[in-house]
């Protein structure tokens, strides 16, 4: 429910900001702050998207945009600069994960559904918008997995896989967690497949899995919605 | 626009010299926007001190781009003194009779000698090409301490270290970062690479430890920072050897060796569609302009097919600058997110293994980021920035005396400006490179010493 809330808040602020982009006020401000900068009048959609996206950014964070035209304003102001800067070294930090534990809710037979789903797209699209999860490794690792899983791509070689006694999507599962980087839960050359290696494994597995089972839902209910 | 022409000053010489703005409010953001010249085909250096953004223009940093003072209404005495060491005392008090009036736009500063501006202080600008450079993705974690260094050093000459946030911490955890790396010439490059170190590179890094040395309050930090520009004098070398053992890297993430290419089973070389059979071009296309190794260290990226369905990005020695990058696929057409992996170490280079289906290879858009959140930039949008990073890398390739190169790094400007739709920079960059570049005041660009660490184009 407090999700819900949360969603309807956020798609309103992204929804104002594209509003007031298309105000005389919105189109004057992206005006000025080209000018200010000596770009190209031509940039003034890129700069918009670039303005609607990171509203967005604060929808998937949770946080509220007060002052519509303040924060409009100030972000294309910024995303203008910022094209003429080097780029920044910049480490993501982990988001609050009690936002995103909320998001995930464990519906693992939700997994056959979305094997089932045609909008994968949609479900990619939503997965890919990175700021919902405090992690970045479980997007990764999800959209890995629907390339296995959906795509039918073939891991490289040296991709770990289950020796046996596995189920249809456990290929997909390691596949997916071996390219978002966790190598960690898996044994190293010739080591053991140890109880705890299990046990990460397994928990690493169930992210994913609530990561896709979310994708689903959302889109699903999108779907439902239209 | 009101005119404000400028009082007699008889203060000490404006940081910024004195150039001609136009002072703007903005009522919804309360921000006081002095806007100087436009930033150049090489774009800006910004720094920010105490609520003032300071956009100097990396082509010339003589010329003040613009100033942008946040929270105007309310200005704390710092951020007014601050402003007075910058802009000087009369102009500073004209440009905050702009705050307040919304319709207000008011020309200030610069009139005493027609069009004519006194530059930027060499050493601010020095400053601000080293606070922006330190901030750069890429960097190894002791190059940035070195960067930092320098910045904080820089700082501390212009008496500016009290308007830095953190000045302090960053002068000690520089030092202490460039102390545990170990030599200097192991800092700048790598060891098998000392002999090709210029000495000049490792001469201003040393210079750098002295005046640093002379900063920190703590006495086996100093000698530590002595003990690296004079290791053989023996008061300096007992705190070497008393140092602990520098600190080992943070290791990046490593991924197993993998076999490297593997053949392609013939059956599935032989494939229908025209464009996966074009895979190899398009996969030489496939990555933005302005990915990040392109950006910084203007390296060329290529994609490389390891399996059936898997794909590499792979940067040759970059094991250590691309820790806590991404690597993202998208669909051609409508911009799908397919794939998006952590770059990786694989020996001495940075990796990212990605799986995409082989028709998706054939138009995919790959990117390099340190944000896997930002959005994939329009394509216009990327050969601007790529323009602007090759402008960059012009003026750092003059910084070092190497002007031919410099020469040709502007033409790459100039072709990627107008790629961009942006004539008036290409025209610029095209009037550089060729040498018939004036500005409209007559003077001459001024050329800063080349700060020590700089991904764009590196000493070594």
């Amino acid at each position: 429910m407090a999700l819900a809330e949360h969603n309807a808040q956020g798609d309103t602020d992204v929804a104002r900001v594209a509003r007031w982009l298309t105000s005389a006020d919105g189109q004057a401000m992206v005006r000025r702050e080209l000018r200010r900068c000596g770009l190209p009048d031509s940039y003034d959609a890129d700069l918009a998207e670039m303005t609607e996206h990171a509203a967005q950014r604060m929808a998937d964070r949770g946080q509220p945009i007060h002052s519509i035209p303040a924060w409009t304003t100030q972000t294309v102001r910024r995303r203008a600069m910022d094209l003429l800067k080097s780029p920044a070294h910049r480490r993501r930090d982990p988001l609050d994960e009690s936002v995103a534990d909320s998001t995930l809710v464990d519906s693992s037979d939700s997994i056959a559904d979305l094997l089932a789903a045609l909008q994968l797209a949609d479900i990619r699209r939503h997965i890919g918008r990175v700021d919902r999860h405090p992690f970045a490794w479980p997007v990764s690792a999800s959209l890995s997995f629907l390339s296995v899983a959906i795509d039918g791509c073939a891991p490289g070689r040296c991709c770990p896989a289950p020796i046996g006694g596995a189920d249809e999507y456990d290929a997909a599962h390691w596949a997916a967690l071996f390219y978002a980087g966790e190598t960690a839960c898996f044994a190293a050359n010739g080591g053991a497949d140890t109880a705890t290696i299990r046990q990460r494994r397994k928990r690493r597995i169930d992210a994913v899995r609530a990561v896709l089972a979310d994708a689903y839902t959302a889109t699903r209910s999108e779907v439902d919605d239209d | 626009m009101t005119d404000v022409t400028d009082p007699l000053d008889t203060g000490p010489e404006p940081l910024l010299g004195v150039q001609q703005y136009v002072a703007e409010w903005d009522p919804l953001t309360d921000d006081l926007l002095l806007t100087g010249t436009l930033p150049g085909p090489a774009g800006s250096f910004v720094m920010t001190l105490r609520g003032v953004a300071v956009v100097l223009d990396a082509a010339d940093p003589a010329v003040v781009n613009s100033l942008m003072i946040t929270e105007s209404t309310a200005l704390a005495d710092s951020t007014r003194q601050l402003l007075s060491r910058l802009l000087g005392g009369d102009v500073a008090g004209a440009a905050w009779g702009a705050v307040g009036d919304p319709t207000a736009r008011m020309r200030i500063g610069g009139r005493r000698s027609r069009r004519g501006r006194d530059g930027v202080n060499p050493e601010m600008a020095r400053l601000v090409l080293a606070m922006s450079t330190a901030g750069d993705a890429g960097l190894r974690a002791e190059e940035r301490a070195l960067a930092n260094l320098e910045a904080a050093v820089l700082a501390h000459r212009l008496d500016l270290q009290s308007s830095i946030d953190g000045c302090a911490e960053m002068l000690h955890d520089s030092a202490l970062a460039v102390a545990r790396a170990g030599p200097l010439e192991r800092t700048l490059g790598r060891p098998s690479d000392a002999d090709r170190l210029p000495t000049s590179a490792v001469s201003i890094a040393a210079a750098l430890c002295r005046e640093a040395a002379g900063l920190v309050t703590d006495d086996l930090l100093r000698a530590r920072l002595l003990h690296l520009t004079e290791p053989d004098e023996p008061r300096h070398a007992a705190a070497g050897a008393s140092a602990p053992a520098p600190a080992p890297a943070p290791a990046p993430m490593q991924l197993p060796t993998m076999a490297k290419r593997t053949r392609l089973d013939h059956a599935e070389e032989e494939v229908a569609e025209a464009a996966i059979a074009y895979l190899p071009h398009a996969l030489d296309r496939a990555v933005t302009p302005d990915s990040l190794p392109n950006l910084i260290g203007g390296v060329e990226v290529t994609i490389s097919r390891t399996s059936n369905d898997e794909y590499e990005l792979r940067l040759a020695d970059w094991a250590d600058r691309a820790d806590g990058w991404w690597v993202r696929a998208f669909t051609g057409a409508d911009h799908v997110p397919l794939a998006m992996v952590p770059m990786a170490s694989d020996g001495p280079d940075a990796v990212g293994r990605f799986l995409v289906t082989e028709h998706a290879a054939a138009s995919m858009v790959v990117d390099v980021v340190n944000d896997p959140a930002e959005v994939l930039a329009p394509e216009q949008i990327a050969v601007f920035r790529a323009a602007v990073a090759a402008g960059k890398r012009a003026g750092r390739l003059e910084r070092l005396d190497r002007h031919d190169e410099a020469q040709l790094a502007w033409q790459r400007a100039s072709e990627l400006h107008f790629s961009a739709g942006d004539s008036w920079r290409g025209s610029t960059a095209a009037a550089i490179a060729a040498g018939r570049f004036q500005r409209t005041d007559g003077a001459r660009a001024i050329t800063l010493e080349p700060v020590v660490a700089d991904l764009l184009a590196p000493m070594a």
